[in-house]
């Protein structure tokens, strides 16, 4: 499951990087967004997948999906924010 | 030179351990092939074997030859994921009624997005099962296709008892009385609920649970003094064998010696009061499939012995039992 959820976030934050080359937006809420996306996508596909099984068992409800989703949000935010800092560390 | 012996010793122990059951080598017989997920066996007589195909079909095996044209009347089947046709069931007095008795996953007739699991009785005409009458269907319907259980025995007293699972996503529900998830069910041949039941005056209860707090359990045999043992997977870890008492709650998912398949805690207890242990358990999982206790004569040492087909890593494995206690585990082939 670990794995799973490394390579659905490594994928979108891959993309988010590649966007980011043409898009002027804050690398935090871009971040965030993917993250989201990524994790929405899991809880929201893994069914589909597995005879409607969640393998995740708080992906169980609308409310653990939500808050999964959420999750990867935040993983997504906190991943943009610590490039940010990277950035800025390098440009002084 | 020594790694070499080495090498060659250990290759060596390897051979001897893959050929478990003090030294004897088993040859195995192939009796039928072609059959689509066979799941379950009934013998009609010496030379006629029923076999259930998952995927809906069910087979006649007469003298070792498979009848390619299965038998007729059987209802439809959602084959999907663990679900399809499974258990196969003659009544004890088969010779006399030709009763049948099927277990199978279907849609729901209101929700057919859902399913449930369902028990049909149907009379054995030649090749075609007619007279059906539906036994069983479960409640709630769900909208997984696996943890059926779907496994079906008859006691002594001529009542049926029926695994049903826990339905994978609704596993806190086996700890509840309201639903069938999670139980082992007790029927009358023809579907009405025995007043003996352990539930059957328990406000809110339903009537036919006979015991709850299972998961997936696909091995039930009954013993001639009327002990029933039954075997369900448990999740990564934790699958257990019991001896089942009417009314008892065997704990999943408050209890178990498993962890969920993602690495997380289930539970963190493997014991509690008004819980009952399991008599034996596997740490790291076998999967059990499924249950046959030996009653013969030809083979004396194994009389009373349970017989489970394990399907990781793959193998048949025989529990010598003393009394209630499983005193011995072998593993006789993979």
């Amino acid at each position: 499951m670990g794995v799973l959820i490394f390579v659905g976030m490594l994928i979108s934050f891959l993309v988010t990087r590649i966007a980011l080359i043409w898009v002027n937006i804050d690398k935090r809420y871009l971040y965030a967004l993917a993250g989201g996306m990524a994790m929405f996508a899991i809880v929201g596909l893994m069914p589909l997948a597995f005879y409607n099984l969640d393998l995740i068992a708080g992906a169980r409800s609308l409310l653990g999906k939500v808050y999964l989703t959420c999750s990867g949000m935040i993983a997504g935010y906190y991943f943009g924010a610590r490039q940010t800092e990277k950035s800025t560390d390098e440009n002084r | 030179m020594k790694i070499v012996k080495f090498l060659s010793l250990l290759v060596w122990q390897l051979v001897l351990s893959s050929n478990a059951g003090a030294g004897v080598q088993y040859e195995t017989d192939i009796l039928a092939q072609g059959l689509d997920h066979p799941w379950s066996m009934a013998y009609i007589s010496d030379t006629q074997m029923l076999v259930t195909e998952l995927s809906g079909e069910l087979k006649l095996i007469t003298n070792g030859q498979l009848r390619p044209m299965p038998i007729k009347g059987v209802p439809e089947v959602l084959f999907a994921g663990q679900g399809g046709l499974s258990e196969v069931l003659l009544h004890p007095e088969f010779e006399e009624n030709g009763f049948v008795y099927l277990s199978f996953s279907a849609p729901d007739t209101q929700e057919p997005a859902l399913n449930s699991l369902n028990v049909v009785r149907a009379r054995l005409k030649g090749d075609t099962l007619v007279e059906h009458k539906t036994i069983l269907t479960s409640d709630p319907p769900r909208k997984t296709a696996a943890h059926y259980g779907a496994r079906l025995a008859f006691m002594a007293d001529g009542s049926l008892l029926i695994t049903s699972g826990d339905g994978f996503n609704y596993r806190e529900k086996a700890q509840s009385l309201d639903n069938h998830f999670g139980k082992i069910l007790r029927v009358n041949d023809d579907g009405s609920i025995p007043v003996d039941n352990p539930f059957v005056n328990t406000p809110g209860a339903l009537p036919e649970i006979w015991s709850y707090g299972h998961r997936n359990l696909q091995g039930l045999v009954i013993q001639d003094d009327g002990t029933v043992f039954e075997h369900e997977h448990g999740p990564k870890g934790g699958d257990e064998l019991n001896i089942i008492v009417p009314g008892n709650n065997y704990g999943w998912p408050a209890i178990t010696y498993g962890i969920d398949y993602s690495g997380a805690i289930i539970s963190p207890f493997t014991e509690k009061v008004g819980m009952e242990q399991p008599v034996k358990y596997w740490v790291p999982s076998i999967a059990p499939s499924s249950m046959a206790l030996y009653q013969g004569d030809m083979f004396p040492s194994w009389k009373g012995n349970l017989f489970i087909s394990a399907m990781v890593p793959g193998d048949l494995r025989r529990l010598e039992l003393n009394g209630e206690k499983v005193v011995g585990e072998e593993i006789l082939f993979s």
